[in-house]
């Protein structure tokens, strides 16, 4: 089943709300979906899990970030076999960009009834709130996906995005992907981080600018089109966190009203 | 509201005519890509226009659309698309298009046969950056393909433009040649783009010989510095962003701020000073929804702070804290941060 919900909000502008509910087939979940998606809306003026667009006109090229309702169970059950009824589930900022709505009513159907918000903004972050996402150990909950929009074959010798921070040692392929820091992709993983393609890891290849980025793709096949995946893998969280020079937590509460937010079930 | 977001319309639009009066001849258009880089892009579309610019570049078709929707005539450019992008709205809406690939080319073009309006196409080429852009070997076969097009009227190429990789004035100048032998080659072919551009901020400001027809101006119209030796504001240009908070006693020691990373405050700046009741106060902690600075003597609680502005750090400190440039610092603060537009 997909849902589109499209809200016209008339203040300065028209704003448009979308959400998309993808294969969301069973039935005892769905209504509380919908309880979750309506008290969602209630909370637009300050959450940050509405896709916000400021325009009807359909996101292209895609920036998007897929939110795992399956990993995100997997992660609570783990983390309740342990601790079961103690888990604090800190849903401030929004749970950190994933939904505090989506993720309080994940928590619930496993049991949990311990909740931080954003009342209590001098509590430290419970550290099983990155595994909650699956930021350390457990699943990543979230993925970003970037649009290939363009690839191209260098030779050696030439460089690579602002200030030529790379230069191919070889003949290389690049493929430009549609994010960039704009979009909450940190500039410190420029050079250092890495995203993957069909299951290849290809690193990031020169300065991360404003709405663009390059990768190395010599060693995978590519077409203008493909997705590029970011964030799911532990240890490529590590590194897009600046290695420990930033919470892995604000990668995604970070990211910009011009990517989608999309929760897939199963 | 815990971080007070001030957008300065006027700064913005002595920005905007400085840059216009430094340009000339050639003409300006206004980068407001990315949300107008984190100020708000409807807001500052029409001051850009009324300080002089003569179009505004704004990365992609949705962006531009939703301007056209807002009112704005001028010229708007939009050049990354994707695999759905829709030309047929933008040649519809007469959005100035950059193209990058033969499929786009053929993809424009099949919109202004449909339109029956011949698309204005802006041909990219890859002078270097290695981003978009045809390469130069395929630049004749591009150029050639374009002309094809134009004799059918589905098409206009009104532009030639590049960008520059402002890595070594050096790199730069080889990068301009790359640029004139490419527009020698569509000329060639039979194209006539009369908007030739290929500088942005950085060597539009302090390079003659990059400006050809247009400049694209984006970091410095929002008065921060694209160098790392000069601020904004000694470039005789205006920060239009500013930020600030409260904050109220958290210990004998420290005051806590109510902003942190989550409304956009940079983590782990190294040697990162605030304003806390008119005195410099050093930053010891960022938390999601909070900040701690050393508190000053004789602090009220309530305090005014100044984050970036009013007083306190420039954008251009921030990146010099956090190793980065102060377009990140402008463009992370989150949209749901409500801007107040003044000035």
């Amino acid at each position: 089943m997909q849902l589109t919900v499209a809200i016209h909000v008339e203040r300065k502008h028209t704003c448009v709300f979308e959400f998309s509910l993808v294969n969301c087939s069973s039935a005892p979940t769905t209504p509380l979906l919908f309880a979750t998606l309506f008290s969602q809306l209630r909370l637009s003026g300050t959450t940050s899990q509405i896709a916000f667009a400021p325009s009807t006109v359909p996101n292209s090229p895609r920036r998007r970030v897929e939110f795992s309702a399956d990993a995100l169970r997997d992660n609570l059950r783990r983390l309740t076999a342990v601790g079961s009824r103690s888990l604090v589930i800190d849903l401030r900022c929004d749970a950190y960009g994933y939904g505090a709505s989506w993720v309080r009513a994940a928590a619930e159907l496993e049991g949990c009834d311990r909740f931080l918000t954003d009342d209590n903004p001098l509590e430290p972050i419970p550290p099983t709130t990155g595994e909650l996402f699956g930021l350390s150990i457990g699943r990543p909950v979230a993925t970003l996906i970037g649009e290939i929009v363009a690839v191209k074959s260098i030779t050696s010798g030439e460089s690579v995005s602002y200030g030529y921070t790379w230069t191919a040692q070889r003949t290389t392929q690049l493929a430009l992907v549609s994010l960039g820091y704009a979009d909450g992709v940190p500039r410190s993983g420029s050079n250092v981080a890495s995203a993957q393609i069909g299951g290849a890891s290809v690193p990031v290849v020169g300065r991360i600018a404003m709405d663009q980025l390059v990768l190395d793709v010599t060693n995978c096949s590519v077409v203008v089109g493909d997705n590029a995946l970011f964030w799911s893998h532990p240890d490529e969280i590590a590194v897009w966190a600046g290695s420990a020079t930033r919470d892995p937590l604000s990668l995604v509460a970070g990211l910009s009203w011009r990517v989608e937010r999309e929760w897939i079930a199963e | 509201m815990t971080l007070h977001v001030d957008i300065d319309l006027s700064a913005f639009e002595r920005n905007v005519a400085k840059l216009v009066n430094t340009a000339a001849p050639a003409d300006v258009w206004i980068a407001l890509k990315s949300h107008a880089y984190g100020h708000g892009m409807t807001e500052l579309a029409d001051n850009a226009l009324r300080a002089g610019a003569t179009g505004l570049a704004v990365l992609d078709i949705p962006a531009a659309v939703s301007l056209r929707a807002h009112g704005v005539t001028a010229t708007l450019f939009a050049w990354l698309h994707g695999q759905e992008t829709d030309f047929a709205e933008a040649v519809a809406q007469g959005i100035d298009i950059g193209v990058s690939t033969l499929d786009q080319l053929d993809a424009v073009a099949e919109a202004g046969r449909v339109q029956k309006v011949p698309a204005r196409v802006h041909l990219k080429v890859d002078t270097g950056l290695h981003r978009n852009g045809f390469a130069e070997s395929d630049w004749i076969a591009a150029c050639s393909a374009a002309a094809d097009h134009e004799r059918f009227e589905s098409i206009v190429v009104v532009g030639v433009w590049s960008h520059l990789a402002d890595a070594s004035e050096e790199a730069d100048r080889i990068a301009l040649s790359r640029f004139d032998t490419a527009i020698a080659a569509a000329e060639s072919v039979g194209l006539k783009p009369s908007i030739r551009h290929i500088a942005a901020s950085a060597a539009g400001f302090t390079n003659a010989d990059a400006r050809y027809d247009v400049v694209r101006f984006g970091i410095l119209a929002y008065g921060v510095s694209p160098f790392s030796e000069s601020s904004g504001q000694q470039l005789g240009l205006s920060p239009v962003m500013s930020l600030r908070s409260t904050a109220e006693e958290h210990d004998e020691a420290t005051v806590l701020i109510h902003a942190g990373w989550h409304d956009g405050i940079p983590q782990n700046p190294q040697g990162a000073w605030v304003l806390v009741g008119g005195e410099r106060c050093t930053i010891t902690a960022v938390h999601p929804l909070f900040t701690l600075a050393e508190r000053p003597a004789g602090f009220d609680d309530g305090s005014s702070v100044g984050i970036i502005g009013h007083g306190g750090p420039s954008a251009e400190d921030w990146a010099s804290w956090t190793n980065t440039i102060g377009d990140e610092i402008v463009t992370g603060i989150p949209v749901t941060s409500r801007r107040v537009f003044g000035g």
